[in-house]
């Protein structure tokens, strides 16, 4: 090869081609898919949650996509329906994740709408799910002597409880809980009516 | 330019390397040519006609959603209770010491059916007492996420699990329970408010 | 016209047209011809196996050897040794900072209540700084520092402003430090492979830019007509990389689902089209090098670069697989996967038959060891991928440890690999001093070698047996958990061995530039050849 021309434009094409099938092409015709009937935005708690969730790296093992009926059996496993484009329009960055070293959480919301076990779960995982390895959250929660008014205490079982203390959800906890109860799709994806 | 010291290091290397050009073996032609035909066929067999905003793989029938189930269809309570109970109440329905009670001998699951139905239709926030044991409950509510025949199977489940038996519940028993607290939208405020349940 | 016919349409189309760009640029594409090989190839080369690091530097003369090429490389080397130096340095305080937080990582899956008191040491942060050490710092540093050392020498010239080089290289390794720092208080942007804040990102591109233009500006200034094929590697790789950053890191554009095609097209190509472009210049260039012959076959190694520059580009869609992008870009993604086999196997060829009849080069140079592993590692995690991304193989090895494993067969068994052997080879010639223990280094490797062959198999294994329960709706989620942990403890072994090796290699570094400089011979300085000034 004798020319850098050639190599740097021939270079530079083959990358061109590649933007356009995995990035303009997705910007033009996904990118502003409307959010479906049934998905509400977030709330501000839930925001604040939710970049909780980014901040402790929760889509490093947790992915957010149910796998359609035709790959996994993840309808059965309660991880809820295949999720569509429109199920993240209100997601800046949809947090998809690669791994499942914990479950989907895409409905997590919807199969675990308890307070007390999130935050519990939070505290200790072990306390609750035996055998689990997600790592367990302290720093969320404060211990100490008596809860002030208006504060929730975390209850939890007599082998986990700190002993003579409460355990007390900081306000980081109390996002975060609120961001994953959120997390629901439990409305149909397609309307049948208007796909014939 | 200055004299410059030559490292031994630099001298007793070889030259900087150049290429021959030797031809192109057969067999790599072939890969590619084999390669290109997987690719055509690969595509040609891909379930690619599908809106993009589908995603992959997808069929309409999973994406508009289960139908409420059609009257007389068996939906399996069990599959119910463990994706939406076994965490807090466990797999064993011991539930967690001190924190989420027991299923298993509850004096108000095998009670009466309107209560436990009532449970689950709104909740509980406030102190419950179960087999003796006072807990803090925090029950949430399954009215909204749950059908009528969904509550009826979970609650038929765990009505005859870890030697409980109590009779089933059935999802007319439901709706009736359903229709007649439609008024109330706040959980119950512990055992004693249950208790005074008709 | 369905969505169907044009994706196929595209497909051939783009297949003939790289068809024909590639015969454009052929030389006796098939045909065996005599005369041909003189052509683009140095005199008195023929021969020489490589003298190495293990035996003493002897003033072997320039017998045979063509005095002006080792003029230009002396001053080529002479314009490049602090930069590269520089670069070093840094990319082994990388190697050693992504180590510790790797195997911490690996550690607190296994272990999960270890350290859980300090945020920033919580999983989800120092397995993110683990990832971004190795992507933004060990990484870059090696493989930039490579091509920093290679590209004068390959083209006969001296490096053009220096100083910008190093202005940059520290620019980068600042910006990489606030990121860290950043990612470890909690300031992410939230995509994997891009977590660091774009605010920062600005400092990276300004770096990058002061790293690159230089090169670029040294490519301009080449006193070769021929292009050797580390050259395209690597200038390519200079364009690519600035591209995939800025458009990825552009803050605003990208949202929905159409930031995570983006966010794989940016993961899959920083791997593609970045380091692995670097590491394969690296083993094109050391390892005809170091046996003293030349690489067999030009026209390979066309398939080979346009192949990979071609088809690598599209493959990210493969990490969506089932997920809620379009089909028809997964879909397209997964047979480019598959195209790449392709450029894989004609690079295998090309140095199998390089390297054919003088293996036992191996037993005496180290930098080959490591370049040899690491190519073969090449062909093993490309190949790998390429059936990884069929449905059916995905199916099981998505969301699993296996493609973890995948990830580090390329990005260590390859990569890192062939840098370690390019240091080896570089560092004397850019500090005059000689590896103090040679047989340090065959402990280094072995080590690495060991490390990662535990690290690769143990969690392939568990990966998938992982994914297989996972597909089984009749065992529950936690017997997929449970089933990894005694794999994930032999990760962290694995993992453990590596990291040791790492430490063996920076003490080694350490311990060369404390010693003693051992070229104390002042009339060493070359002139012999006539009309060499």
């Amino acid at each position: 090869m004798h020319s850098e021309a050639r190599l740097i434009l021939g270079g530079l094409t083959t990358l061109a081609v590649a933007t356009a099938v995995l990035v303009v092409i997705p910007y033009l015709t996904v990118r502003d898919t409307p959010p479906v009937a049934g998905l509400k935005p977030y709330t501000s708690t839930e925001l604040r949650g939710r970049t909780q969730y980014i901040q402790h790296g929760c889509m490093y093992c947790h992915s957010q996509q149910p796998r359609p009926k035709a790959f996994a059996p993840d309808a059965q496993r309660a991880w809820g329906r295949a999720t569509v484009a429109g199920d993240y329009a209100y997601d800046d960055p949809p947090l998809l994740g690669t791994m499942r070293t914990g479950p989907d959480l895409m409905n997590i919301g919807v199969r675990q709408p308890s307070d007390q076990w999130h935050l519990g779960h939070l505290y200790q995982p072990r306390a609750y799910a035996p055998g689990s390895i997600m790592p367990a959250y302290p720093f969320l929660f404060e211990v100490r002597d008596q809860a002030e008014a208006g504060e929730t205490v975390v209850v939890l079982p007599p082998d986990f409880a700190p002993e003579g203390k409460v355990v007390v959800a900081r306000p980081e906890a109390l996002d975060l809980v609120s961001y994953l109860k959120s997390l629901k799709r439990n409305y149909p994806a397609v309307d049948a009516a208007s796909v014939k | 330019m200055s004299k410059r010291e030559i490292l031994p290091q630099q001298r007793r290397e070889n030259p900087d390397p150049e290429e021959r050009r030797t031809p192109i073996p057969w067999l790599v032609l072939a890969l590619a040519a084999v390669l290109a035909a997987f690719g055509v066929d690969y595509i040609s067999h891909s379930d690619v006609n599908t809106p993009p905003a589908w995603g992959d793989g997808r069929s309409l029938a999973e994406l508009v959603g289960d139908k409420p189930a059609a009257a007389g269809a068996r939906i399996d309570g069990g599959a119910i209770f463990t994706s939406m109970c076994a965490a807090c109440h466990q797999a064993t329905g011991q539930g967690l010491p001190g924190v989420f009670p027991p299923l298993a001998g509850s004096e108000w699951v095998v009670g009466k059916p309107d209560t436990a139905i009532a449970i689950l239709l709104h909740g509980i926030n406030g102190a419950i007492e179960v087999k003796g044991k006072v807990y803090q409950g925090a029950m949430p509510a399954f009215g909204a996420t749950l059908g009528d025949g969904e509550i009826a199977a979970v609650l038929t489940h765990i009505r005859s699990q870890w030697g409980n038996a109590a009779a089933a519940i059935s999802a007319e028993t439901v709706a009736a329970t359903r229709a007649r607290l439609a008024q109330r939208s706040e959980p119950y405020a512990g055992g004693e408010e249950l208790a005074k349940l008709p | 016209m369905n969505t169907l016919s044009i994706l196929m349409s595209a497909f051939v189309l783009s297949l003939v047209g790289l068809g024909f760009f590639i015969w454009s640029q052929r030389s006796r594409l098939l045909s065996h011809d005599g005369d041909g090989s003189a052509v683009i190839f140095a005199t008195g080369e023929i021969g020489h196996a490589e003298t190495t690091a293990l035996q003493p530097a002897s003033g072997t003369d320039a017998d045979g050897i063509d005095s002006q090429e080792l003029l230009d490389r002396v001053a080529a080397d002479a314009s490049t040794a602090p930069v590269v130096f520089f670069f070093y340095c840094c990319a082994f305080v990388w190697l050693l900072v992504a180590s510790a937080a790797g195997l911490t990582a690996s550690i607190k899956l296994h272990a999960p209540d270890w350290l859980v008191s300090e945020a920033w040491l919580s999983f989800g942060r120092i397995r993110t700084i683990h990832l971004n050490a190795v992507a933004y710092g060990w990484a870059p540093m090696a493989g930039l520092g490579t091509a920093l050392f290679i590209i004068p020498r390959l083209l006969k010239t001296e490096l053009v402003g220096g100083r910008y080089a190093l202005l940059g290289g520290a620019l980068w390794n600042a910006a990489l430090v606030a990121g860290l720092g950043s990612l470890a208080y909690g300031v992410s942007d939230g995509l994997e492979w891009l977590e660091i804040p774009w605010q920062i990102d600005i400092l990276f591109v300004a770096g990058g830019a002061l790293v690159g233009l230089p090169l670029i500006l040294t490519l301009l200034r080449r006193k070769v007509a021929h292009l050797y094929v580390s050259v395209w590697y690597m200038g390519c790789a200079l364009f690519w990389f600035p591209v995939l950053f800025l458009v990825a890191n552009f803050p605003g554009i990208h949202r929905g689902v159409e930031a995570a095609t983006m966010n794989w097209w940016f993961g899959h190509n920083v791997l593609g089209l970045f380091y692995t472009p670097l590491a394969l210049a690296s083993i094109y260039y050391f390892l005809p090098k170091l046996i003293g012959r030349p690489i067999q076959s030009y026209n390979l190694s066309l398939i080979g670069f346009w192949g990979l520059a071609f088809f690598y580009g599209q493959v990210g869609g493969h990490h969506l697989i089932g997920g809620p992008v379009p089909s028809w870009l997964v879909t397209l993604s997964i047979v480019q996967s598959m195209m790449m086999i392709l450029p894989v196997v004609a690079f295998t060829v090309n140095q199998h038959l390089t390297l054919k009849g003088h293996l036992s080069a191996l037993r005496h140079s180290p930098t080959l060891q490591f370049i040899c592993l690491g190519g073969l590692m090449y062909t093993a995690s490309s190949v790998q991928g390429s059936f990884e991304a069929l449905r059916s193989v995905n199916v099981i090895t998505h969301f699993t440890h296996y493609t973890v494993a995948h990830a580090h067969l390329g990005l260590y068994g390859f990569v890192t690999l062939t840098f370690f052997g390019a240091i080896y080879f570089v560092v004397p010639r850019i500090t005059g001093r000689d590896w103090p223990w040679p047989r340090l280094i065959s402990v280094h490797f072995w080590l690495a070698a060991i490390g990662i062959a535990i690290y690769f198999i143990s969690l392939t294994i568990g990966g998938w047996l992982q994914g297989s329960a996972m597909l089984d709706e009749s065992r529950g989620f936690m017997e997929s958990v449970q089933l990894t942990l005694p794999y994930l403890k032999a990760r962290s072994i694995g993992g453990g061995l590596m990291a040791l090796s790492h430490v063996v290699f920076a003490a080694h570094f350490v311990r060369l530039l404390i010693g003693v400089r051992q070229v104390a011979q002042p009339n060493s300085t070359y002139l012999a050849a006539p009309g060499a000034l």
